[in-house]
């Protein structure tokens, strides 16, 4: 019998389900961070874990299995902006919360200042604040060392000083 | 945190809420990962082996000690070694094929052995069992064109490629196979030896490998029934993300068939050829093709 075996060290379904059902949420509120639109960053997360799942083979373990998966997550997202960019892009321009709330004003400058960070940045920020990840972690997500995710941050922090700051006015 | 940094979480909190919870939906994401067409890529290898193959292959030779050369010129006689060993590994109706397999091999220098055994009926469905060291014991099922292989995943009831600890088998048929090459003239006859002091009929087969190289077989066949013994063979691995001619290395396997015996196509010994006969609760994922595509120089395995 011809055998096509992937063996190794891959992760394991019930590594990555672990992953799944423990992060989710995260997982969801950056893809969300990301396409803009609630519902789609729910089938980013879905999709993202069947390419995991589908991929586990080919995890060389270079990193945590979680770094991994925030990858994957990341490049869906990002993928399914680039595809449903005729869509998206029309939200972005608005940059309206995700959510339907009532949008304040410093909110709206905030999503608008945002949206005019470079891309790295952006996620730098999503990955930071919205799943609570580390520099490495990050880093690994997005293929940079710890020190590019630092300075990459203190750039955003400058970009965004005036609006911080106002921010922290009561 | 600095205060810059709260500052931006609360502000950002507002505008990407996180959900009070996910509904998690496990199965819609293996639905998914099913659905999409499987790439058969292995994982990340280092590149191994080159001008080792010719080392071993020569190593192999000296060590069955190749005792009598066949008479070369006697093509009848090749002829008949060939068509016999041909027809030994037909798959008539009425008949299940019953197999144990022994494969052996070093991959990136580790020793690695797995057995198989496997029923297969004339229309070429199959099943059976694989027991590699890292997963464990599978259940597999298929077809031996490779159309479709999966597994049965006991904890999930469920039937479907590539379910069972991330690993993927890919079950084509060596018997098939030979029987093609034996047949296209590729074959010779190469004389007669021993393996493990029992005496065997080697026929060399020669083919294009992955890798875009010729590459030369052997099996071993019983001198009596032509029943195959063992199967000296070279398999590729790939490294992805490179390109398709240079990703491709040679792994010297060889596959001992420690049983393979024909028994009566009773409607017992026919279900255990089918995975889903075997679990008629199980769920069945839709089947999906898993004949990796050839490597553009290979010969059709």
């Amino acid at each position: 019998m011809r055998k096509i075996t992937m063996r190794g060290p891959e992760a394991s379904l019930d590594e990555i389900e672990g992953v799944y059902r423990a992060r989710a949420v995260q997982f969801e509120r950056v893809a969300a961070a990301i396409v803009r639109d609630r519902e789609a960053a729910r089938d980013v997360v879905q999709d993202a874990f069947a390419t995991v799942v589908r991929k586990r083979g080919g995890f060389a373990r270079r990193g945590s299995v979680d770094a991994w998966i925030w990858r994957t997550v990341v490049d869906t997202a990002l993928n399914r902006l680039k595809t449903d960019r005729r869509q998206t892009q029309g939200r972005l321009a608005q940059h309206n919360p995700v959510d339907d709330q009532v949008e304040s004003p410093s909110d709206a400058r905030l999503a608008d200042e945002l949206a005019r960070l470079p891309k790295r940045q952006r996620l730098v920020v999503f990955l930071r604040y919205y799943a609570d990840l580390d520099y490495e972690a990050i880093g690994v997500a997005l293929g940079i060392s710890p020190g590019t995710v630092a300075s990459t941050l203190n750039g955003v922090h400058s970009a965004l000083r005036r609006l911080l700051d106002e921010e922290g006015q009561p | 945190m600095t205060d810059r940094d709260v500052r931006l979480a609360r502000a950002l909190d507002r505008l990407t809420p996180a959900l009070p919870e996910y509904h998690h939906d496990w199965q819609d994401v293996l639905g998914r990962a099913q659905s999409r067409g499987h790439g058969l890529s292995r994982p990340s290898r280092r590149v191994a082996i080159g001008v080792a193959v010719a080392v071993v292959a020569a190593a192999v030779g000296v060590a069955l000690g190749v005792t009598t050369p066949w008479e070369s010129g006697s093509r009848f006689l090749e002829a008949k070694v060939l068509g016999r060993a041909e027809a030994a590994l037909a798959l008539p109706s009425g008949t299940v094929l019953h197999m144990k397999l022994e494969d052996s091999y070093k991959d990136l220098g580790r020793p690695t052995t797995i057995t198989t055994e496997l029923w297969l009926n004339h229309h070429g469905e199959f099943r059976g069992f694989v027991h590699e060291p890292i997963v464990g014991r599978v259940e597999i099922g298929g077809t031996q064109d490779l159309r479709r292989s999966v597994e049965y995943d006991p904890r999930a009831n469920a039937i479907g490629p590539g379910l069972v600890g991330g690993t993927f088998y890919a079950f084509g048929d060596d018997v098939r196979v030979l029987r093609r090459e034996l047949a296209r003239g590729a074959a010779t006859a190469d004389g007669e030896t021993t393996i493990d002091g029992r005496d065997v009929v080697r026929i060399r087969l020669k083919r294009v490998g992955a890798d875009c190289k010729p590459v030369v077989d052997y099996l071993y066949v019983d001198p009596k029934t032509y029943y195959p013994v063992e199967y000296r063979v070279i398999d590729f691995a790939s490294r992805s993300g490179t390109k398709p001619h240079t990703t491709y290395y040679r792994i010297p396997a060889v596959r001992r068939f420690q049983t393979f015996e024909r028994l009566p196509a009773t409607p017992a010994n026919l279900r255990l050829t089918s995975i889903e006969e075997m679990h008629p609760s199980a769920k069945v994922y839709p089947p999906v093709s898993t004949r990796p595509a050839l490597p553009p120089c290979a010969s059709p395995r």
